[in-house]
């Protein structure tokens, strides 16, 4: 990374992107080749976007499919040419557009690593310097000598993710690979990209998780429709965005686009964690798989009333939910979080024991528990939906997420508006 | 289309020659090997390939339509080797172009998902072609030699031939593989011009023995110099001249800059029919 610090990593201006519609190849070879621009109909895949990026940030950019996130990435990868405007990329781009594409069937996973790595712009004596950090980091035994043909999809990736981020780039694209194969791979790879962004290099993040967007990326960007409806501050695009979607999901069905909005760190109010106090009776040996961390078991309560489907009175009742989770006892104690859904789909409020201060504890085999308390119940009538989380000790990679596995059906003996009582006091002067 | 666009993939810049160069041939090496890779022969097809052409090529030609060579010895063996000088010209140019049409539309990954100096892929099947034409030429000077042609001096000239050879076929592969891309009947129409090219470039017979007009038309088509020199040199028949040789690069050279400027001008369009 040896450049000119007053340089953007990357600098556009007016960028654009069309596709001609309905042109055959023939007439589209044509008008290259004699530069005129045709009279047939346009798409426009992106239009207008002026973006600053400096050496060294982390941009996310958000939007539904189709909004133009992947033309942008390729735009900035250079394997799209811009139809319109202005695009400067200074530094060596590696892209996580698509795991393995260069790989040959035909060939072992080493000769592969010489080839894909070259194709990735790595330099030939670069290569052979980290052939074994990245024979070590994809892990799949003997395979490496065997043809990729082989090889299993998870086997596959693991291959793909250690070659591309082992080619020391100085911007990073990264399309929703975060979380590439089983378990352990997905937090090594998810450590070794959060080390590439501590060493200064400068990343474009794509995902629709809009709280790992939020974790990582300092600055964010919100694409709709080939245009940027917003960039700024992550917390201040992502709040805009969710906005947008909840309005956008007004007309649809409840819980349509639930993917679309995980985790957000909402205020976190009334919330109540406890750490279970009681020892694991009889320590034994973790029986996991190594480095998995997974929830063994997660039940919701209300009035000592379990079940998937709870009923609860505003006010009244109180709404426990335990969780149990298996953490291979090599890895940092992870953290859990709930997330409480309307019928519509938009959060109603989050709590997580990293915002807690809570540190939970597990025994000697990795199994860990907790409970959360919500006594007398704020909310109000309506239908609610729980969703929990099992994170990393940063909060930022999700190990797993259970959807939805519990609805509360409340109600109200008055006639309170809103989604929740707030804890509030009246006084008469 | 108001400004112009300005795009320098970054991965592109920075690279120098011999990167390019280690790239090619690792492209090229990996297309040979894949070539043999799993069969029971391995390397040694690179060997019997044209030896079996050449023995089928010979018994048709010679005893089933009973062509004389003009000026050498009536033996079969006099006639498979000129035969055999001119085919394996040929030969390389038909393997390379048969398949070049595809080579770039073949692998939208590398159009669409890492930036990839696309003009290099034609050096897989150049260098594949170069290198078998290299082999054919060996087995010919050994089979020259046994057969009682006295190894001369200039033999050694023969290997400096693939030189203009490579870029000539890499400047038709380029323009191949680019329109390819856009033209997606463009391999059967290739395919249809290589057989016509089989009998318009003087394999089965000298140049000299066509009429001027022939001739003069047999002058056009760039393999026709190649073979002419290969066997000039092999056997002799008229000294080969260096200003042939120069000829034969400099208008290799001028072939491959015209594809690389058509290349350069839809390049941009690749990745929007692929």
């Amino acid at each position: 990374m040896s450049f000119d610090q007053a340089k953007p990593a990357i600098h556009a201006q007016n960028l654009g992107k069309q596709y001609v519609l309905g042109a055959s190849p023939y007439q589209r070879l044509w008008q290259l080749l004699v530069g005129s621009s045709s009279n047939l109909s346009h798409f426009n895949a992106l239009s207008g976007v002026d973006i600053n990026i400096a050496q060294g940030e982390s941009i996310g950019i958000i939007g539904q499919n189709g909004a133009g996130k992947s033309t942008l990435l390729q735009l900035l990868c250079g394997t799209l040419t811009p139809s319109t405007g202005q695009l400067e990329v200074n530094g060596q781009v590696a892209a996580l557009l698509e795991l393995g594409a260069g790989f040959n069937q035909d060939f072992t996973g080493r000769e592969n690593i010489l080839f894909s790595a070259a194709l990735y712009g790595m330099q030939a004596q670069h290569i052979e310097l980290h052939l074994q950090e990245i024979i070590d980091f994809a892990d799949i035994g003997e395979f490496i000598d065997q043809p990729v043909r082989t090889y299993s999809s998870g086997m596959y990736v693991r291959l793909a993710f250690a070659i591309a981020t082992s080619v020391q780039p100085d911007i990073l694209v990264i399309d929703e690979a975060l979380s590439v194969g089983d378990g352990a791979f997905a937090r090594k790879s998810f450590d070794r990209i959060m080390q590439l962004k501590q060493s200064g290099v400068t990343l474009l993040f794509c995902s629709h998780s809009l709280f790992q967007v939020e974790s990582l990326c300092s600055r964010c960007i919100w694409l709709h429709q080939g245009q940027v409806m917003a960039q700024g501050p992550s917390a201040e695009v992502i709040a805009k965005y969710n906005d947008w979607l909840s309005q956008q999901a007004v007309a649809k069905a409840p819980f349509s686009r639930i993917e679309q909005a995980t985790a957000s760190d909402a205020p976190a109010d009334a919330a109540d964690t406890e750490p279970n106090p009681e020892p694991v009776p009889s320590p034994q040996s973790f029986k996991g798989a190594a480095g998995s961390v997974r929830f063994t078991n997660l039940k919701a309560h209300c009035d000592d009333l379990g079940g998937t489907a709870l009923i609860a009175r505003s006010g009244q009742s109180l709404l426990c939910v335990d969780f149990e989770f298996m953490a291979d006892p090599q890895l940092p104690i992870p953290n859990l979080a709930l997330v409480v859904y309307s019928a519509d789909g938009k959060i109603v409020c989050s709590t997580g024991t990293w915002i807690d201060g809570i540190s939970l504890t597990r025994g000697a085999d990795g199994i860990g528990r907790a409970s959360l308390n919500f006594p007398k119940l704020p909310l109000l009538k309506g239908q609610y939906s729980l969703t929990a989380f099992l994170m990393c000790e940063r909060a930022v990679h999700v190990y797993e997420a259970v959807e939805h596995f519990a609805t509360v059906q409340v109600s109200q003996p008055h006639l309170e508006q809103g989604l929740f009582s707030i804890p509030h006091q009246w006084q008469t002067i | 289309m108001s400004s112009h666009p300005t795009n320098k993939p970054a991965a592109a810049k920075g690279h120098s020659l011999r990167y390019y160069a280690w790239l090619a041939l690792q492209l090229a090496t990996r297309d040979i090997a894949v070539r043999y890779r799993g069969t029971s022969l391995g390397w040694l097809w690179a060997l019997f390939t044209p030896l079996l052409m050449l023995g089928v090529y010979t018994f048709a030609f010679k005893y089933i339509f009973k062509v004389r060579w003009p000026g050498v010895g009536d033996s079969p063996v006099d006639f498979a080797l000129q035969l055999f000088a001119g085919l394996l010209i040929f030969q390389a140019a038909a393997d390379c172009w048969g398949r070049s049409s595809r080579i770039i539309a073949e692998q939208p990954h590398l159009v669409k998902k890492v930036v990839f100096p696309l003009a290099l892929l034609p050096w897989a099947p150049v260098l594949n072609a170069v290198f078998h034409a290299g082999v054919s030429m060996l087995l010919l000077l050994v089979v020259a030699t046994v057969w009682g042609i006295a190894p001369s001096l200039q033999w050694t000239l023969l290997p400096l031939l693939l030189l203009p050879l490579a870029f000539l076929l890499w400047a038709v592969s380029l323009l191949l593989a680019t329109l390819g891309v856009f033209m997606r009947d463009l391999t059967q129409v290739v395919t249809l011009v290589i057989g016509l090219l089989q009998f318009l470039t003087p394999i089965f017979y000298p140049s000299a023995s066509l009429p001027p007009f022939f001739q003069g038309l047999l002058a056009w088509n760039p393999l026709t110099v190649f073979v002419e020199q290969v066997r000039a040199i092999v056997f002799s028949v008229q000294g080969p001249t260096f200003q042939m040789w120069l000829q034969s690069l400099a208008v290799s050279l001028v072939l491959a800059a015209l594809a690389y400027a058509i290349f350069r001008r839809v390049r941009g369009g690749f990745a929007d029919v692929i």
